[in-house]
């Protein structure tokens, strides 16, 4: 129902009376407002609108309040027009905030943690090097180039720069983008990958050895075009930190020239400040033989159990032989209880959200199992075309640029994994899954529960030969609680081994059984 | 050192993106607050050049000479009201079949509805079609020449149609000798510089033609031959303390020019009954000093055409399609980009949806120096804004960390009379991340259906970022 109020002899301007008439318009039950000072013209902008006015009854001096609402309420909204003449709603409302002056930050800072936007993200780095801020860049998306010139930059003024692309980090004990709550302690690590920190960071944890640095430096650091620069940058950094005593230095395969670089750099800091012992892991990197004081891996169990053999004072050439013991005692407990389930079907599937954990399975499978594709391969020519619709043993990284376009990272939000790990345990081939569980601040605040459900579906359709391998990187003390997370996955019927290689090494070995 | 900071006492940290890092990082005691950020388009290659510059004192001292002497030139223009004529007689290079319209250069093929709108009009009122659809499909021949009026010394607010016949004021820079020129603003409603030409509108214009140009004429003619000619410049100054920003807000500046131009009109009529009406059409508009006070400012920045190593923008303008802007430095060349979207407080019956990229020249006012950056100075329209004078405050202040310097003549009261943000200066702009503010009205999309509201609009960077490039550029050459 069109009805009109007219209030005599009062004047608002016309943006008062806009405005209003707007708010009128917000009212449920109201589908038109206006309002307006009763010149002719306005009347007859009115009329043509269909409300009923009596041109003779108004001056131009009066307000005349047209509304088109519901007949039981129009006389109420009406009213509320004139006592909003006086009282306008919306000066109670906030304000456009863009027009404040830029304010200085509330503290003094160090570190500027950018995690805008890729395309923007570059300019955000430097702009905050110039205010002397150290940069954590979790953005992705920032161009080799920009990479190079931020580092270059950095450098001269004394400042570092990790990332982009760099997910974890811990600086004097504090942990920043995803990372666990660990202690500190007497290691430093310098790490071109996120997730490869988190896992051996755990590790040390679990064997009660504390991390007081751990500097991400994002995965194309080592890229010869960058030439290591946080890295390198990094290293001195722990070396010039006496509170560090053995350091850890991770990464996937190096270029010849990187290697040198690395161990000129290390050779000249041990010079300069004392000889520190390294424990190396080049996840995918042929093994290389120790040497004095620096010892190479190839896992990140394996270097967490160097770092170990080094706290201890143990040899630490006996680590890897002791490693490959267990391992097949666990291998052949596991082989025996598991036997009674039938044979598994012939295909392995691994479902990761740690990009250099599905590397680490890669290359632990590679000695393995034959052909083992990915998304993210080790070996170029074991490409997973179709990352959606894999074939035969295969591992797909889904935090990879084709699955994180326009969502977020899957540590975040694991959803589109957890549904692709569903379909496929489904499929009458696959006889193994694998999977990681990674913990910590930033992450998702409860992985197990959903991969629970995936894992009682599966066997809830009859579905027993399967077996679903997985470990966590996580501790007791991060948010999502890891003792909470290994009920939940195990009253699932899921096997959480002790390390990411571990579940590698022993999925692999059953399914070849 | 920062580094040392960072390691020996652990992060104190500013969180620029994901909130969820600033909030996990208070969970376990860490110093750390959470940045406000805008995104920022400016290619990181570019701002490293700027730096660059600003490193290399011969350069930063050319280039800051360069613009001390725009500033100079900008300031010391005297725009007055010279006189009147056709456009066609007092327009350099307007002649045959060409149209000038607002804003950077564009095909009818690639025009919005109120520019095609304004266009159909503009032919009708001239007579070279019969009717709208004649109109159109001469346009849609190639039949009409486009050309901005920024290449013919000459501003038009929203669509900006100038045609051969149309009266235009003469606005003379005493200083530096060159002229710019507008039409007469024609009021408020179903107006052609919306984009509406239905047969009132165009009746209007013949209006305007025949009776208040002839009036208007003659008494500006009067008041120049006794040496007494209307000073824009004093008009905006004072208009600046009575509440006018000069482009959302002329009601002090249209006032003042009628108080001025009154005795003159008088001694000049020849019809007293068609003088009451001139001056009743007068007082009716509220804009009418828009159009003067666009000319004073076209003609105070073409005195700064062309002064190489300057740094500072001579021309912003939109036409309904694209925004546009030319440098001090380059001035014959158009950067552009897609025209922003107004947000604007709506009239009755539209919703944002209705309203068209940003359309007209009048944001040559800001590229004055007042218009949108002089805000804090005009508290009646503040609710266009936002709501409160703070607000309005709050666009002035961020406006000077783009500008050159603060404005010698116009001074805002509320900020204890300083003067306005002047001189837009593209390094800062660049630097700062932050683009031109301006307020103003918006069309409709669609043809015909006039103007839809008012309010604030930024400038996109896209303009600024292309701008700076050839800037840089041109500095090597």
């Amino acid at each position: 129902m069109k009805a009109t109020k007219v209030i005599k002899g009062r004047y608002a301007d016309s943006i008062t009376l806009m405005l209003i008439a707007e708010e009128l318009k917000k009212q449920r039950g109201v589908s038109d407002a206006v309002m307006n000072m009763a010149t002719p013209a306005n009347i007859d902008i009115m009329r043509e609108g269909g409300f009923q006015i009596d041109l003779e009854s108004y001056s131009p001096d009066d307000i005349i309040i047209g509304i088109d609402a519901e007949p039981e309420n129009a006389k109420a909204f009406l009213k509320n027009a004139e006592d909003w003449l006086s009282n306008p709603p919306w000066q109670k409302e906030g304000r456009d905030k863009t027009a404040e002056a830029p304010s200085e930050p509330p503290l003094d800072t160090n570190l500027a943690i950018i995690s805008v936007s890729g395309k923007y993200a570059a300019i955000e780095a430097f702009k905050n090097l110039e205010r002397d801020r150290n940069v954590m860049l979790f953005s992705d998306n920032v161009t080799k180039a920009e990479e190079i010139a931020l580092k270059q930059v950095a450098h001269r003024r004394g400042l570092l720069v990790m990332g982009p692309d760099c997910g974890t980090a811990v600086i004097n004990g504090v942990g920043l983008g995803f990372a666990n709550r660990g202690k500190t302690g007497i290691v430093g690590m310098v790490g071109a990958s996120g997730t490869g920190i988190q896992e051996t960071y755990t590790l040390l944890q679990k064997r009660d050895i504390g991390v007081l640095h751990a500097i991400g430096t994002g995965g194309r650091d080592i890229h010869d075009e960058v030439g290591g620069a946080t890295f390198l940058d990094g290293l001195q950094i722990l070396w010039e930190d006496s509170r560090i005593s053995i350091v850890v230095c991770i990464s996937k395969p190096l270029s010849d020239s990187m290697k040198n670089k690395i161990s000129s750099k290390i050779e000249s800091l041990s010079r300069t400040y004392g000889p520190k012992p390294v424990a190396h892991c080049y996840v995918g990197d042929k093994r290389r033989a120790h040497q004095p004081n620096n010892y190479f891996c190839t896992g990140f169990e394996e270097t967490a159990r160097v770092v170990e053999a080094l706290v201890t004072q143990t040899p630490v050439d006996s680590v890897l032989p002791r490693m490959a013991e267990e391992r097949k005692i666990k291998l052949e407990r596991l082989d025996e209880t598991l036997r009674h389930r039938g044979s598994p079907g012939p295909v392995l599937r691994g479902f990761y959200t740690g990009g250099t954990l599905c590397y680490e399975a890669q290359s632990v499978l590679s000695e393995i199992l034959p052909g083992v594709r990915s998304n993210a391969p080790i070996d170029r020519e074991l490409i997973a075309r179709d990352p959606f619709h894999p074939e035969g043993h295969c591992v797909i990284d889904y935090g990879e640029d084709a699955f994180t376009q326009g969502r977020l990272h899957p540590m975040i939000d694991p959803s589109l994994r957890n549904a692709q790990m569903k379909k496929q345990s489904m499929q009458p081939e696959v006889g193994v899954v694998l999977f990681d569980v990674v913990l910590g601040f930033g992450c998702h605040e409860n992985p197990g529960e959903e991969l629970a459900q995936v894992i009682a579906g599966t066997y809830a359709h009859g579905k027993g030969n399967r077996f679903f391998f997985c470990s966590i990187t996580g501790l007791d003390e991060d948010p999502q609680d890891a003792r909470k997370q290994r009920r939940l996955l195990e009253s699932a019927g899921a096997i959480v081994c002790a390390s990411n290689s571990e579940a590698a090494y022993i999925a692999g070995h059953l399914l070849k059984r | 050192m920062n580094k040392e900071s960072l390691f020996r006492e652990g992060p104190k940290v500013a969180n620029i993106g994901l909130e969820r890092f600033n909030e996990t990082l208070k969970e376990q005691g860490v110093p750390t607050y959470q940045q406000p950020w805008t995104p920022d388009h400016t290619p990181l290659s570019l701002y490293l050049r700027v730096k660059e510059v600003e490193r290399d004192l011969v350069l930063a001292e050319r280039i800051g000479n360069a613009n001390r002497e725009t500033l100079t030139r900008l300031q010391t223009s005297l725009p007055i009201l010279h006189g009147m004529g056709l456009a066609k007689d007092v327009i350099p290079g307007l002649s045959g079949r060409m149209l000038l319209h607002a804003g950077p250069p564009i095909t009818w093929e690639r025009m919005s509805g109120p520019m095609r709108g304004a266009v159909t009009g503009a032919i009708l009122y001239e007579g070279w079609a019969k009717n709208v659809e004649e109109a159109q499909g001469m346009a849609a021949r190639g039949d009409i020449v486009f050309d901005p009026c920024h290449h013919h010394q000459a501003v038009g607010p929203m669509a900006g149609l100038i045609s051969p016949h149309m009266p235009v004021f003469i606005v003379k820079n005493t200083a530096y000798g060159n002229m710019a020129y507008a039409t007469m603003n024609e009021g408020f409603g179903q107006v052609l510089r919306m984009g509406a030409f239905s047969e009132r509108v165009v009746n209007h214009l013949r209006w305007m033609r025949q009776t208040l140009y002839p009036i208007l004429c003659r008494a500006i003619d009067t008041l120049r031959e006794l040496d007494r000619p209307i000073n824009l410049k004093s008009i905006m100054a004072q208009a600046l303390h009575m509440g006018d920003e000069m482009h959302n807000r002329n009601k002090a500046g249209t006032s003042l020019f009628i108080r001025q131009i009154a005795p003159t009109l008088a001694e000049t009529a020849e019809d007293t009954s068609k003088t009451a009406d001139a001056l009743r059409f007068l007082d009716s508009n509220d804009h009418f000093f828009l159009n003067l006070a666009m000319a004073g400012a076209k003609a105070s920045l073409d005195a700064c055409a062309g002064i190489p190593y300057s740094s500072i923008v001579q021309v912003m303008a939109r036409n309904g399609t694209d925004f546009g802007i030319r440098l001090a430095c380059l001035p014959d060349r158009w950067f552009t980009c897609p025209a922003a979207v107004p947000k604007v407080l709506l009239f009755p019956g539209f919703t944002q949806e209705d309203v068209n990229p940003d359309i007209g020249d009048s944001a040559i006012m800001e590229t004055y120096g007042i218009g949108g950056f002089a805000l804090a100075t005009a508290p009646a329209i503040v609710q266009f804004v936002g709501g409160t004078p703070q607000d309005a405050a709050n666009y002035t202040i961020e406006m000077y960390t783009i500008c050159h310097s603060e404005n010698r003549d116009y001074t805002i009261p509320a900020l204890q009379f300083k003067g306005t943000p002047t001189g837009i200066d593209l390094l800062k702009v660049i630097r700062q991340n932050t683009t031109p503010i301006l307020d103003t009205g918006a069309a409709s999309k669609e043809a015909g259906r006039g103007q839809v509201g008012a309010g604030i609009v930024r400038m996109p960077s896209e303009a600024f970022i292309k701008a700076a490039q050839a800037f840089l550029d041109n500095l090597r050459t």
